[in-house]
């Protein structure tokens, strides 16, 4: 621990005084803005032909501030809860464009307090622990990564920057970028702001379009963004990027076929691995019918000490075709892939997937807790997707079925195969009512993974095998629906979004456990369940209040008693239930400008957006955000 | 990089905030006027019906109306069919949309077969490694909206979408025709 390096000052008269400026300071800037509503600052002249014509300058400024308060949720034990702490982020993006030409970056900071350096806190943590213990602040920023994992009170970072070219038939990049090939299966590195991630590369990247031929070229080095709102700063090793380089042509002998060829070098913990592939695209086929095919080939650089099954070779294989006529349209997909997703390079708390392949599953629900569609070492599957849409009553009624066969093991749950089958039906239906507007859309669907007894058991030690071949068989199964219903009527617009999932999966042995009621319970059928809810209510399009209830008892997601930490990752069967309550406003006064605050509790668990997941903590207390244009 | 503690830098942040809300107020318009605004730039992006498309295809001759969306956005599909209404009405005085998906590229065969179940009309291109987003609505806010006039000058820029606001955009594009 580095505690005698934070140099903190002595913030008495001093440090009130620094309060009141600086709440003096944002007030100010408030008012200022709220007078001035902007989305762009203007630089040039109107009058065409000026250099500065049409030249625009855009200033995005998000403060997120989070007061961490905790719970005592054993009063008994007498130890008292941790000492509550703020968090402060800041993100600045400023985007200077100039005709063809932009220019921009993105500035975080996040910072943390109270630090030793406040004699309130010195004197609270002192009277807690002893004179003689040193102080230990509740909440600290992380460094780049595991060599200094504790820096200081704050950290800064100069997260992204880039110039670009953009031209109807040339496209230049440089600094961070982002880019894919094909359908993301040996490349997608792309911003995904919903969740707060966001790595891209930093290099050059270079396009040329024309007519028949569109040709790519790009090299840099990885550059993942280091301070998330949620997590303040990510731990990330900054120091420790990786290169990557590809190229891709694609040919359009007719406007409605095109082929194309990409290659791609990657630098996989330190070592060089390579992938190759092509595209197949054919669509308005008799104004009916999509197709288009994919193929990937793999190759690992593998070192010395690498287990003797680690792949050094993958391939991956993902077909479309796509059905419309009158009332329907039938998407089927396919895919066929085998050690496809070892691009990754590990690191500390979030690794760098270069590549997101196409998932066939409904990923807002498997993602969280059975990633086995998601990624998987081996795995061949199908998914069929019938639509119907009825014009004239404007219902649209939706049904997939997707069946995968997994081949690789996900311990705990299973060391043997599964065979997934995924049903889900799904509708969505506007309604007029005079004035009133309504809007359904719902879900519900259950995924069901049947274990299957491995046969070729080649290449395993003796008790492996004996292992394998008594191992229990455990069923797991998943039952979701979503419910998004919206009223709306002149300026006022009511939404209930509610989302629920049950997880059960067959012990070998009945088990007994205590229920909530105190009331002892034995069954073989054990699992989990997590229900969110929330009610919000938005006047003309720029005031929402929305109240959110959440209910978990599942052992992944527990609360670790609202310490502010990323939940508890083992299984733990003495978790207890939770039930979360939290209120929050988000008000658009202006065009420019937006105020976000919530107060309450909210549970930790995965947040998972596209089949990319990260873990959020759980929060009690206050958090704010302001958002400005200028 | 170390700094100092949180006291000291939060004054700090808010000066410069300070500074320049106070620099640039006078010069900024929430709503740029049919006079005025930030030129669009030019990009090229694949066309959900196969083949290249410009902006520069459109720009100086229509009104365009470029609209970023994504598959996974509820509101961004509910804008969709008013975005036809408004191109069905005002297509024949000049006026044309063009929809950018941003879904990423692992869900491109999602985009086309819910354009074909909408019998969406309008052009729609895809942005699956966010190159024009990233330029434009570099937060990747959903749905997200800008107009453009015949003057290739952006004039209004939207964010999100309830039911009504098709009125206000109406409003807009017929200022610009």
């Amino acid at each position: 621990m580095h505690e005698a390096e934070v140099v903190t000052p002595m913030p008495t008269r001093q440090g009130i005084r620094t309060r009141v400026w600086t709440a003096g300071l944002l007030a100010a800037m408030c008012v200022t803005v709220l007078a001035a509503p902007a989305s762009a600052i203007k630089l040039g002249q109107e009058k065409d032909g000026s250099a500065l014509h049409g030249a625009s300058l855009n200033i995005n400024e998000t403060f997120y501030y989070k007061y961490n308060l905790f719970l005592d949720d054993d009063p008994d034990d007498e130890r008292p809860p941790p000492f509550a702490f703020h968090e402060f982020v800041n993100r600045t993006t400023v985007d200077l464009r100039v005709k063809k030409f932009s220019f921009g970056v993105q500035m975080d900071l996040a910072a943390a307090g109270p630090g030793c350096g406040d004699s309130t806190f010195r004197e609270k943590f002192a009277e807690r622990h002893g004179e003689d213990t040193d102080c230990t602040p509740p909440n600290r920023m992380l460094g780049d990564g595991w060599e200094d994992p504790i820096t200081d009170m704050a950290i800064f970072q100069l997260e992204k920057v880039f110039a670009q070219y953009s031209g109807r038939n040339v496209n230049v990049q440089l600094g961070d970028y982002y880019a894919a090939f094909g359908r993301g299966i040996a490349l997608s590195m792309v911003k995904k702001p919903e969740i707060d991630q966001d790595t891209s590369l930093r290099g050059v990247r270079f396009d040329l379009f024309t007519d028949r031929a569109d040709w790519t070229l790009l090299g840099g080095i990885t550059n993942p963004q280091q301070v998330s709102m949620e997590l303040r700063n990510q731990g990330l090793d900054k120091t420790d990027w990786a290169a990557l380089a590809g190229t891709s042509l694609k040919l359009r002998p007719h406007r409605k076929f095109e082929i194309s060829l990409h290659g791609l070098g990657y630098e996989l913990q330190e070592l060089p691995s390579w992938s190759a592939g092509g595209t197949v695209g054919v669509s308005d086929i008799g104004s009916a019918l999509d197709l288009f095919f994919e193929g990937d080939w793999f190759f690992y650089g593998i070192p010395e000490d690498a287990a003797d099954d680690a792949p050094d070779i993958g391939h991956a294989f993902y077909a479309t075709a796509t059905v419309y006529s009158g009332p329907l349209t039938l998407l089927v997909e396919t895919k066929r892939y085998k050690d496809a997703q070892h691009l990754v390079r590990t690191g500390p708390v979030v690794p760098i997937q270069y590549n997101n392949p196409p998932s066939l599953e409904h990923e807002l629900s498997v993602t969280e807790d059975i990633n086995g569609s998601i990624q998987s070492a081996e795995i061949t599957g199908i998914r069929v997707q019938p639509e119907l849409y009825f014009l004239k009553t404007n219902t649209t009624l939706t049904s997939s079925i997707a069946v995968a066969y997994d081949q690789e093991p996900h311990p705990p749950f299973s060391n043997q195969h599964e065979l997934t089958l995924h049903p889900w039906i799904g509708l969505d239906q506007p309604i007029h009512l005079g004035k009133v507007d309504v809007h359904l859309k719902g879900d519900v669907g259950y995924r069901h993974d049947f274990p299957v007894r491995r046969g070729d058991l080649s290449g395993l030690s003796e008790e492996e095998q004996e292992t394998l071949r008594s191992e229990f068989l455990r069923h797991t199964g998943l039952l979701h629906y979503s419910l998004d219903l919206g009223v709306s009527f002149g300026v006022h617009a009511l939404e209930l979004v509610s989302t629920y999932k049950r997880h059960a999966f067959t012990l070998e042995e009945e088990e007994c456990w205590t229920l909530a009621s105190g009331q002892e319970h034995c069954d073989r059928d054990d699992g989990w369940v997590a229900l969110e809810n929330a009610l919000s209510y938005t006047l003309m399009g720029k005031y929402t209040a929305a109240l959110h209830v959440d209910f978990t008892d599942d052992p992944i997601v527990q609360n670790v008693s609202n310490r502010g930490a990323v939940g508890n990752l083992n299984y733990d069967k003495e978790w207890r239930r939770s039930t979360y309550l939290g209120g929050e406003i988000i008000l658009k006064p202006v065009s420019n400008l937006e105020l976000y605050a919530f107060f309450g509790s909210q549970k930790s668990g995965v947040v998972c957006t596209g089949g990319a997941c990260r873990t959020v903590p759980a929060f009690t207390g206050f958090k704010t955000r302001v958002s400005i244009n200028f | 990089m170390r700094l100092p503690p949180l006291t000291r830098v939060t004054p700090g942040i808010a000066t410069v905030l300070l500074v320049v809300s106070l620099a640039f107020p006078s010069t900024v318009h929430a709503e740029a006027k049919s006079t005025g605004g930030e030129a669009a730039g030019d990009f090229t992006l694949r066309s959900l019906d196969g083949g290249n498309i410009s902006l520069s295809d459109f720009l100086g001759k229509n009104v365009i109306l470029v609209n970023f969306w994504a598959t996974w956005c509820a509101p961004c599909l509910k804008e969709l069919p008013k975005l036809q209404e408004l191109q069905d009405e005002l297509g024949a005085r000049g006026f044309t949309v063009i929809s950018i998906s941003v879904d990423e590229a692992k869900d491109e065969a999602k985009v086309k077969a819910l354009v074909k179940r909408l019998r969406y009309k309008p052009t729609v291109l895809l942005d699956v490694d966010t190159r024009v987003v990233n330029t434009y609505n570099p937060r990747k806010d959903m749905p997200w909206t800008m107009i453009i006039g015949k003057d290739k000058l952006i004039h209004h820029k939207k964010k999100g979408f309830t039911d009504g606001d098709e009125k206000k955009l109406k409003e807009w594009i017929e200022g610009l025709l």
